[in-house]
């Protein structure tokens, strides 16, 4: 709603919530009291501001391309000045004047010019007018009814009664014509004229009146209302003539008012109390019920130099100001006609405000209404938390339909006593974070529906300033069948690699016992081939449990056992091992330390095998793999070199995703899961070590990775 | 060579496995007993109980667990060593906490099996 205070300053709140105010209080110089018109130096109109629709009916561009002189009165048209191609020099730099420009309809209307030269000036090259317009047709009758039932709160000037009631007649007249109420508080003598015109003008007043849609009083009663020692008392003046307009807006969809309070005041010489009083019902323009005020005063009352900035203020605190009846007469323009159009301007100024703000506030319903239906319509539930009495203000259907509870029972309402979030622990402990914390995140958050289900919610919330206010907004999404969906696929790869390993199970016992058998019989070549399917069912093995890692890690469900072990030891065992399976490299252990370290050695070991076989497999032309251990006082550093195909820049840190591989063609020659660098790197993690690699294309690759040393080990490191 | 054979009872709802397991233990030198059947136990009387029991977790509809729980609950068959294998690495922890004394992950080794059952039996 727009708002006119009476410094003509956009309401410090609106500006805290319209950012756009800002930028358009700047915009461009053009009024709608002024037109700005372009002409080159042929006298053709290359612009013309938009004001002229309003100003003289016609539309910009149905000029733009016309001579100056379809535009311009012949008697105030300098020939001499526009025609030919001496026009540079003809026309003086600067120049003001008054013209008379056409109006569509025909007729003319006076204006104020002035006109530069700016021909000569580069990226302009025209000559700049502009016109403001100063005639009488703009002062009293070009404000039409029309266009001030648009207008807030606007004030008419007059000298005799008879104007006045005319004028205000008319505006509710056609107020009740349309729908709207009215009402009237002005003085008895006034108030028996117009009822007596309305009733003239066919208006049915006792029916309005039983109808509640006219509303009349005398001034004196209204004034008595709400005065308290000479002055308007604003809690009593906001119940007195709210109430009314809360009575009257339940009957007329728009309210208008012919109030004659302020003048009242003034005739009685009370002209701080009649500000105050214009004041407070520019205030009254917060409560939600949309209305037009029409104020009146008896020109009588500035006569005199010392009402002149009385007067002034006066015109300040309207949006529109219609000056009084002796204006309507061409001969009588003088010295206070002039001061009168500078007050229009004013008020003129006013309007293009309420224009910019209506825009402004259209601007802000289209954002809100674009909030609103994401808000509405968003699939996760948005729970809005007052954040100094956390009582929610709003809740979305999501929520609703997630929690059960249908809207009216969770407005209004603190959480914190209700079971949604009491069922378990750490749900009172999100719901206290998000109370007191900026933001808070829960990914899978346990929360008890109304029939006692628990759902569980990705949480997340924000505390933010709104208006002034804190609050904190919640959004919950429901994860349940996620997390249903992944309990089933840990189940579903549980129960796979055990169906797998059943049968390698059964082959290694048959293998074993074959085995044995041979050893017997000393067939050296069988024992060849049973080793190799041995070694082949290991592998087949260690993949099945890599596949069964990664389902395991992704749910938290990797258990690592803890001892102290030392490392060295560790290294020397594997590196055996996987030297046993290897005819084509060798395993050179460089470098070794005789540091401890704490954690799942299995693990540890796993990390090991995995990167000496990519080591193995990754260099099918070289011929040696190197291994090399170091520490300092705080960690132990251990890296495995080998000579092979190496690993472009680009895939340094993703070779460490899950199931990421290499995809250039040369790799595309090895083929993997994608899942054992991604394991051993959560491993060396989950140890609080670091894992990465040095490479370059073709020239081999370094993995290296760090594990922290225990106590033992550093207490040993620093000897 | 042991003066009275030991006696080794496997249950497993795998026959392949019981038959390489029958076999290896025999070669070992130990009486052995199979059935897939975790029903077997309660057909136990004082003068057939066995001097190690290796079973399996899951067992058909049957919890291994379970089994174990008993056994160990029961003042005739608690004193006997119990070794439990399973294809889930991560039941190591459970098995313990029901009373079983020994652990192998499937596949495992021959060696690693009878490794573990010397040092009980």
């Amino acid at each position: 709603m727009a708002i006119l205070s009476n410094d003509n300053h956009i309401d410090p709140e609106l500006e805290n919530t319209l950012p756009l105010n800002k930028q358009q209080s700047s915009a461009p110089p053009e009024n709608n009291m002024e037109i700005v018109v372009l002409v080159d130096a042929k006298g053709i109109i290359t612009y013309i501001s938009s004001s002229i629709s309003s100003l003289l009916a016609s539309a910009p561009e149905a000029i733009v391309g016309c001579h100056v002189r379809t535009l311009l009165h012949p008697d105030d048209f300098e020939p001499a000045l526009w025609a030919g191609s001496s026009v540079e020099q003809a026309v003086s730099e600067s120049q003001e004047g008054e013209y008379r420009l056409r109006h569509k309809d025909g007729s003319w209307h006076w204006f104020e010019g002035k006109r530069m030269n700016l021909l000569a000036v580069p990226g302009v090259g025209a000559i700049a007018c502009t016109f403001r317009t100063i005639s009488q047709q703009e002062l009293a009758p070009r404000l039409h009814w029309s266009e001030i039932y648009t207008s807030k709160h606007f004030v008419q000037f007059y000298e005799n009664d008879a104007f006045l009631i005319d004028s205000v007649s008319s505006f509710l007249g056609t107020g009740l014509e349309t729908g709207d109420a009215c009402i009237v508080i002005a003085t008895q003598e006034h108030l028996l004229m117009l009822e007596e015109q309305l009733r003239a003008n066919g208006v049915d007043l006792l029916r309005a009146s039983a109808q509640d849609k006219y509303i009349a009083c005398d001034v004196n009663t209204g004034l008595a209302l709400f005065m308290v020692h000479g002055l308007p008392e604003p809690e009593r003046f906001s119940q007195a003539i709210g109430g009314m307009i809360e009575r009257a807006a339940q009957r007329g969809h728009h309210i208008r008012i012919f109030g004659e309070m302020v003048a009242q005041l003034w005739v009685e010489g009370k002209p701080d109390a009649a500000v105050r009083l214009e004041e407070l019902w520019n205030n009254l323009y917060h409560n939600p019920y949309a209305f037009s005020l029409f104020c009146s005063y008896p020109m009588r009352c500035f006569a005199g130099e010392i009402y002149r900035e009385q007067f002034s203020r006066i015109c300040q605190l309207h949006s529109h100001v219609i000056p009084d009846e002796s204006y309507t007469s061409l001969a009588q323009i003088d010295e206070r006609l002039r001061a009168i159009s500078s007050l229009q301007q004013k008020a003129g100024s006013l309007v293009a405000e309420i224009g910019e703000r209506k825009e402004a506030e259209k601007q802000l319903k289209v954002s809100e209404d674009r909030y609103r239906r994401l808000f509405e319509t968003s699939k996760d539930g948005l729970l809005i938390v007052d954040a100094d009495t956390h009582l929610i203000t709003d809740v979305n259907p999501s929520v609703t339909e997630l929690l059960g509870y249908p809207r009216e029972q969770l407005l209004s309402r603190d959480l914190w006593h209700s079971s949604i979030f009491q069922s378990q622990e750490i749900s009172q402990t999100a719901w206290q974070e998000a109370l007191e914390q900026p933001s808070s995140r829960y990914d899978a958050l346990p929360l008890q529906t109304r029939d006692g289900q628990i759902r569980y919610v990705e949480f997340v919330s924000n505390r933010y300033r709104a208006n002034g206010h804190e609050v904190i907004q919640c959004s919950l999404r429901d994860v349940s069948e996620r997390k249903e969906l992944d309990k089933r696929k840990d189940e579903f790869i549980s129960m796979a690699s055990h169906e797998l390993k059943t049968p390698v199970t059964s082959l290694k016992g048959f293998l074993n016992l074959v085995q044995r058998r041979s050893m017997k019989q000393g067939d050296e070549k069988i024992l060849h081939y049973l080793a190799r399917m041995d070694m082949q069912i290991n592998k087949l093995t260690a993949l099945i449990n890599d596949l069964l890692d990664l389902s395991r890690m992704q749910t938290g469900k990797l258990i690592y056992r803890e001892e102290t072990f030392l490392l060295d030891e560790l290294v020397r065992e594997i590196v055996a091992n996987i030297q046993e399976t290897t005819q084509t490299h060798r395993l050179i252990l460089e470098r070794q330390t005789h540091a401890t370290v704490f954690g799942d050695r299995e693990r540890i070991g796993q990390v090991l095998i995995n990167l000496l076989n990519n080591a193995i497999k990754y260099s099918p032309r070289a011929d040696t793999v190197l291994i090399r251990m170091a520490n300092d006082q705080q960690k132990i550093l251990v890296s495995i070199q080998d000579f092979g195909i190496g690993i472009a820049q680009d895939h340094h840190l993703r070779i460490f995703e899950r199931f990421y591989q290499v995809t250039e063609p040369a790799e595309k020659t090895y083929p993997g899961l994608g899942i054992g660098l991604s394991i051993s790197s959560e491993i060396v993690r989950r140890h609080r070590g670091q894992m990465w690699v040095e490479s370059r294309k073709g020239e081999g690759a370094t993995f290296h990775f760090t594990l922290p040393l225990t106590d033992e080990g550093k207490r040993r490191a620093s000897l | 060579m042991q003066s009275k054979q030991k006696k080794i009872l496997v249950i497993d709802d795998e026959p392949d496995i019981l038959e390489f397991l029958q076999e290896l233990l025999r070669q070992e030198g130990y009486a052995v007993a199979v059935a897939e059947r975790a029903e077997y136990i309660d057909t136990l009387c004082d003068n057939s109980l066995p001097d190690l029991i290796l079973i399996d977790v899951l067992l058909s509809g049957k919890d291994g667990r379970d089994i174990v729980r008993r056994l160990k609950s029961q003042p005739e068959t608690e004193h006997i060593p119990v070794i439990m294998f399973s294809a889930h690495p991560g039941a190591e922890e459970t098995v313990l906490a029901v009373g079983a004394d020994d652990f192998v992950a499937k596949p495992f080794e021959m060696d690693e099996i009878l490794e573990k059952i010397a040092t009980h039996i």
